[in-house]
């Protein structure tokens, strides 16, 4: 079965960070948790140079490492959607998940003290809507496929 | 989302680019923002791409995302502010406020004239009223935004075809050639990256001439760095090119321009060669760039405040849309359009309203011949210093923090000190509502009405339209202005405001407010897209064609034919590097820095350096870094970049705060204390782009003004 997920596609990424802003909107995050980050890379000798933008968020893994370590078995796969749930109740705030995820996509609200992460907008698909970074990107540099 | 969330169409005002959202209100708090799709601004510029793309939803910017942090900023003003003291305030309430800012408005027009008060508005929101309220009250004297912003653009592409404000059909395009704009970036319109990128895919070249290699040069094919300023010369090396090797569209020329023979006289010796030594663009690269433009349709040209900020400003435009009377690219798709627009009307001046004689303060029209009515705000601060032509006595600031944001921050507060009465209208208590003897909240683009004439290439208005109250339980800014307009006395302002959105929207589309709201997406489109409109109605120049040479310019007493004047430093070996600045793509001028989500984006303005300066002037990379013009110095942190041409250095617009609100205060630094704060002879346009400054490592205890 086809797990849902967006596709990114760098070429048409503008690291206007759109999708940033509609993440932090959708899931009110507080400042210094972010789900989704836009990063660039440059290369290339002046002025021949190149340069690469990169929205991330969590891969929703196949096999999660944020899930294997989580003492309080908080972290799940979906079998159905293949999204990586938290369950943010049993979350005991101990960040286990957050060193372990290696693209560092496991966010920590020190107000809550709870962990977090991109949901693929689960409330969102559920009423039948793409996920909100997807919905404004400017470059339409991403796409939800399921 | 339950059920009794409401879902509003409006319009977005975090900057004046306005694109089409939708508001969500559940229990009298805004929750969200959605793209609209029905208003063009987050689709596409063009008919046809418009019916095709808003299948796929609308896109939308950053600041739009995060305006709700603005919505409650718990900085936000709350009530009238009257001064007491220095840096001492009274809050008053809004009955006294009229009371107050009547009576000294009153008192300032009997004693000195109505013309002795100036009135600086931002150019997208309620524009008309405040206009009226000048009108009535008597001052020539009212200022907006756009001086600041493309007043020398304006004044380029109006004397060679036509058109104020003529718009790229990218996304039809086969070769996009682009002088001094980021629109991956500084977006303001939430189109065009999305059409970037489809013209990219339909394998169209992109090329972007711009000292620094922007988020636009990163998609490009080609990214040529040049010398801040000089622009103009590599369009008239590239026109030399085409006219010399015979490139150059003969029927359009023939049939379409006037002038031609004097141009090709006058570039004659303007040599790749010649415009290398200027631009340091190489002489192949223009003879190649030449001839890919005028063999490749459609093509389109187009420019933007990374050229028109000079004190060249007005001609480095005409000679880049020069290029397009070679090419005969012009109003057709994939080209430069101009397009059809239809606006709200304005309604005449009523005969109670005197006649205003007293001249503008700030030489529109004269000093000035080809000047936006937006003003000449360097002309105005340097009437109050002055007194010349005439002594300023008030100044009422919409939405303008003209400390900030006029060039020469120094000189603005020295300026504003000659006043005896400043009314501040802001969100916040900025540098310049500091300045205030009265102060009063302004509202959010969420809590106000407006109508708005969206850029595209085919009629089209949009609804601004109040989700909710304002927040500070008073009247908006244009309810406080007609009330002000009624405490003095002045006819005119009596009926509700939306009777006056709904004449001017009767007056232009024939529909009514209430039918505007009830079109989805409160959008009005009158589609399609004409195209190249100069086959039946010839271009609105003075001659009917597209001016090669300019007779309008010959009249004033200047010169005909684009002559560009590349200004460097007056003491190269003291000021030796060109100072730039640019919009980055998460703020909005001076205002958006007290959002947290939008400074945890970009949250300072380091100042860009190439490795090779870097290396020669023996810095390195996060060094604390002193820069010095001949108008100011202060202190920045270094960013060692390639993304920057060697012989300049530069920095994002808009930090370097030091009121607005707790999250601004402090971070970055104000780069409009570096320029001297010119205008631009042709147009008026401040010079925002054109200073040069010594930058060597900052002593040990130096840590920057702020």
């Amino acid at each position: 079965m086809k797990l849902a997920k967006i596709k990114f596609n760098p070429q048409r990424c503008i690291g206007c960070r759109a999708c940033e802003g509609a993440c932090k909107q959708e899931n009110n995050l507080p400042v210094g948790v972010r789900w989704r980050v836009v990063t660039s890379n440059l290369s290339g000798v002046y002025p021949n140079l190149k340069k690469e933008y990169k929205s991330s968020a969590c891969r929703h893994c196949s096999k999660p490492k944020c899930a294997e370590v989580c003492p309080m078995k908080a972290i799940t796969k979906d079998s159905k959607t293949g999204i990586v749930e938290i369950q943010t109740d049993i979350c005991i705030g101990c960040r286990a998940c957050v060193e372990a995820c290696p693209f560092g996509a496991m966010c920590f609200n020190e107000q809550k003290n709870k962990a977090g992460k991109c949901t693929l907008c689960k409330p969102r698909l559920e009423r039948g809507l793409i996920p909100a970074c997807v919905q404004v990107c400017m470059g339409l540099a991403m796409e939800y496929e399921k | 989302m339950d059920h009794s969330t409401r879902i509003i169409p409006t319009c977005c005002n975090a900057c004046g680019g306005q694109t089409g959202i939708f508001a969500h209100v559940a229990g009298g708090k805004v929750i969200k923002i959605e793209p609209n799709s029905e208003n063009p601004i987050g689709v596409a510029n063009t008919w046809d791409d418009f019916l095709v793309e808003k299948n796929r939803g609308a896109r939308m910017c950053p600041k739009g995302l995060c305006a709700l942090k603005q919505l409650y900023d718990p900085d936000r003003l709350q009530k009238p502010l009257k001064r007491t003291g220095e840096n001492c305030w009274k809050p008053i309430t809004w009955d006294d406020a009229l009371d107050l800012a009547a009576e000294k408005l009153n008192t300032i027009k009997n004693k000195y004239g109505a013309e002795s008060l100036l009135w600086f508005s931002e150019d997208h929101s309620f524009t008309h009223i405040q206009q009226d309220f000048c009108k009535a009250f008597g001052t020539p004297n009212y200022l907006n935004h756009s001086n600041l912003c493309d007043a020398a653009r304006k004044a380029g592409f109006k004397l060679t075809l036509g058109d104020e404000r003529p718009i790229a059909d990218l996304a039809n395009s086969r070769y996009i050639l682009l002088f001094g704009w980021n629109p991956m970036a500084a977006i303001k319109w939430a189109y065009l990256p999305a059409a970037l990128m489809s013209a990219i895919d339909k394998g169209a070249k992109l090329v972007v001439v711009d000292p620094v290699f922007t988020a636009t040069a990163a998609k490009a094919n080609e990214w040529v760095p040049i010398r801040p300023g000089t622009d103009g010369i590599l369009a008239l090396a590239m026109g030399h090119v085409m006219v010399s090797e015979g490139l150059y569209n003969k029927e359009f020329v023939d049939n379409w321009t006037v002038g031609f023979p004097e141009y090709a006289k006058y570039i004659a010796d303007k040599n790749p060669e010649w415009a290398e030594g200027v631009t340091g663009v190489p002489a192949n690269t223009i003879r190649r760039l030449a001839r890919e433009l005028a063999t490749t349709k459609p093509a389109v040209v187009d420019t933007w405040s990374g050229v028109s900020h000079y004190s060249n400003g007005t001609e480095s435009t005409r000679a880049i849309a020069m290029l397009l009377g070679l090419i005969g690219e012009i109003d057709g798709k994939g080209n430069l359009l101009l397009p059809e627009r239809v606006q709200p009307k304005h309604r005449k001046a009523l005969t109670q309203w005197p006649e205003i004689k007293a001249q503008r303060i700030d030489g529109l029209g004269t000093k000035y011949p080809f000047a936006y009515k937006s003003g000449i705000y360097v002309e105005a601060k340097e009437a109050m210093l002055t007194g010349k032509p005439y002594q300023p006595k008030a100044a009422v600031f919409v939405f303008q923090n003209f400390v900030m944001s006029v060039p020469n921050s120094q000189r603005n507060v020295e300026a504003l000190k000659k006043l005896d009465f400043i009314l501040a209208i802001d969100v916040y208590q900025s540098e310049t509502a500091a300045m205030a003897d009265l102060v009063i909240p302004g509202t959010h683009f969420l809590e106000r009405y407006d109508l708005t004439a969206n850029w595209v290439a085919f009629p089209s208005i949009s609804l601004r339209q109040p989700v909710i109250k304002p927040l500070h339980g008073g009247p908006t800014e244009y309810e406080f202005i007609m009330s002000l307009a009624q405490r003095l006395g002045l006819p005119g302002f009596d009926l509700p405001y939306e009777n006056l959105l709904d004449a001017e929207l009767k007056g232009s589309t024939g529909i009514s407010l209430d039918e505007l709201k009830s079109l989805p997406g409160a959008v009005w489109n009158d589609g399609p897209t004409r195209y190249r409109k100069y086959l039946n109605g010839g271009f609105a120049t003075s001659s009917g064609k597209f001016e090669f040479c300019s007779q309008a310019m010959a009249d004033k007493g200047l010169n005909p034919l684009p002559r560009i004047e590349v200004k460097s430093g007056k003491d190269l070996g003291k000021y030796p590097l060109a100072l730039i600045n640019w919009k980055s793509v998460e703020h909005t001028h001076t205002r958006t820095q007290n959002n947290p989500w939008l400074m945890e984006m970009q949250g300072n303005n380091p100042l860009w350096m190439h490795p090779k300066t870097a290396e020669r002037l023996m810095l390195k990379d996060n060094d604390m870094v002193r820069i010095e013009s001949a108008t100011g110095e202060d202190c920045a942190i270094l960013k060692i970049t390639p993304e920057i041409h060697p012989d300049a250095v530069g920095m994002s617009y808009g930090f370097g705060h030091k009121d607005i609100g707790s999250v601004a205060k402090g971070n970055g630094i104000n780069v409009n204390q570096f320029y001297e704060g010119k205008a631009e002879d042709i147009s008026g346009q401040a010079i925002v782009k054109e200073a040069w400054v010594r930058v060597s490592k900052a002593g040990v205890n130096e840590v920057g003004q702020n």
